[in-house]
């Protein structure tokens, strides 16, 4: 099970604190976020600008994450 | 009595911080909420000379967390970089404060911010931001982004050659209407204030030689929650391959990026038309905009009529026709408010 750890926007839009991923096999930051898109539907316009971290380092699009990782999901703000 | 002998004790700024400061010239690019936080400490920190810049005007929905503006203010619907640069400098009469109407754009960009040493961010859309992250990493300037909405945000400083810039950070431009906006979603004045000051600090610490460019980092934070996360971004910058500041790309800068905007002449209206090419949900625009004014739609368009006049209708392909007005600047406002540019 991979954890992904909701904030802002992104909690608000699965109502919930954490979500997680049926995963079996390692996977790149692209591919969670394809699988986050599949699964939930309501998250695939934040996903574009969201930055996914493992504990604080911010993770890249190629970056590999363990199938049992805790991420965390941060969507980018443009309000001002 | 020095008016900034407070600062001058903080030891990290001190006296030759302080000279340091008053020798700076910083643009404030938007003075909407956090521009108006930022221009309004700035300008008390001493720095010698702020221009802001801003192409929208004040209305009342402004009034609850943009600080600088008054009742008054609506009332004559002066323009936000004059009723901004008038009330600070009865605040601090010995440096200099510019005020400019203007829509910051690829056309502009280079006039406007010609000669100055630092820029901030206080605008609320994308584009406006690659276009500032192009510039600074073609003139080799420093410059602070920063954004909000709901109850939080996120600020982090690029300084060119040194930290990784906003594109390696935001590689995609989201697509038009599926990020939020403050007046889609909402936004609370201390989330505002805790964005705003934080790009204050971060750019003291650059103009007074205090930065360490090594620990570059972008911060999250939800003031309605107490969470202040600190993301370690330096390893982008090793890595490279991004497409601003790794192979040189300046797709805003130079025009090939950014969305469109025409005046319909005799019409009192200008299209504006988004760089993305992508189809907007037209049935999630019309949700996001019930309560917000009078929404009519049919399966080709929506259109909100807002109560100052102005209507913006907007089609799937993503393009809009703002009405009653033939400011481009306005009308650009309007578009990233609404639907998010």
């Amino acid at each position: 099970m991979l954890t992904v750890r909701m904030f802002a926007g992104a909690r608000d839009a699965v109502g919930a604190e954490h979500v997680c991923l049926d995963v079996d096999r390692a996977l790149t930051i692209k591919e969670v976020r394809s699988k986050l898109a599949e699964t939930y539907p309501q998250l695939s316009g934040l996903l574009k600008s969201a930055m996914f971290a493992r504990g604080t380092t911010y993770l890249k699009p190629d970056e590999i994450v363990k199938h049992d990782d805790e991420l965390s999901m941060i969507p980018s703000v443009s309000g001002g | 009595m020095n008016r900034y002998h407070k600062q001058q004790l903080f030891a990290p700024i001190g006296e030759e911080g302080q000279h340091s400061l008053q020798a700076s010239k910083v643009l404030v690019v938007g003075c909407g909420a956090l521009g108006s936080v930022v221009a309004d400490q700035l300008i008390r920190a001493g720095v010698g000379l702020v221009r802001i810049v801003d192409r929208d005007f004040v209305d009342l929905s402004n009034l609850q967390r943009q600080m600088l503006y008054d009742e008054e203010d609506v009332r004559q619907q002066i323009p936000k970089a004059i009723a901004a640069s008038e009330k600070l400098r009865r605040v601090n009469s010995s440096i200099t404060i510019e005020g400019i109407v203007a829509d910051v754009s690829s056309e502009t960009m280079r006039e406007l911010a010609d000669d100055m040493d630092l820029i901030i961010d206080g605008t609320d859309n994308y584009e406006t931001r690659f276009l500032l992250n192009d510039y600074c990493l073609e003139r080799n300037i420093p410059w602070v982004h920063g954004g909000c909405i709901g109850s939080y945000g996120q600020v982090m400083a690029i300084i060119p050659g040194k930290t990784p810039c906003y594109r390696c950070v935001l590689p995609e431009e989201p697509d038009p209407g599926t990020a939020l906006t403050c007046d889609t979603a909402g936004v609370i004045a201390p989330a505002v204030h805790v964005i705003g000051s934080l790009e204050v600090s971060l750019a003291l610490q650059i103009l007074t030689g205090n930065y360490e460019t090594e620990k570059s980092s972008i911060w999250h934070i939800d003031v309605w929650r107490g969470e202040f996360r600190s993301l370690d971004i330096s390893g982008l910058k090793e890595e490279g391959g991004c497409p601003a500041c790794g192979e040189g790309r300046r797709d805003w800068l130079n025009g090939q990026r950014g969305a469109r905007s025409a005046v319909l002449c005799g019409r009192n209206a200008v299209q504006v038309t988004p760089s993305s090419r992508s189809r907007l949900s037209l049935s999630q625009v019309k949700e996001d905009w019930s309560g917000l004014g009078e929404v009519m739609a049919n399966p080709y368009l929506v259109k909100l009529t807002l109560s100052e006049g102005i209507s913006i209708t907007v089609f799937g392909d993503g393009r809009a026709v703002i009405g009653g007005t033939e400011d481009v600047g306005v009308a650009k406002s309007i578009y990233s408010r609404f639907v998010g540019l």
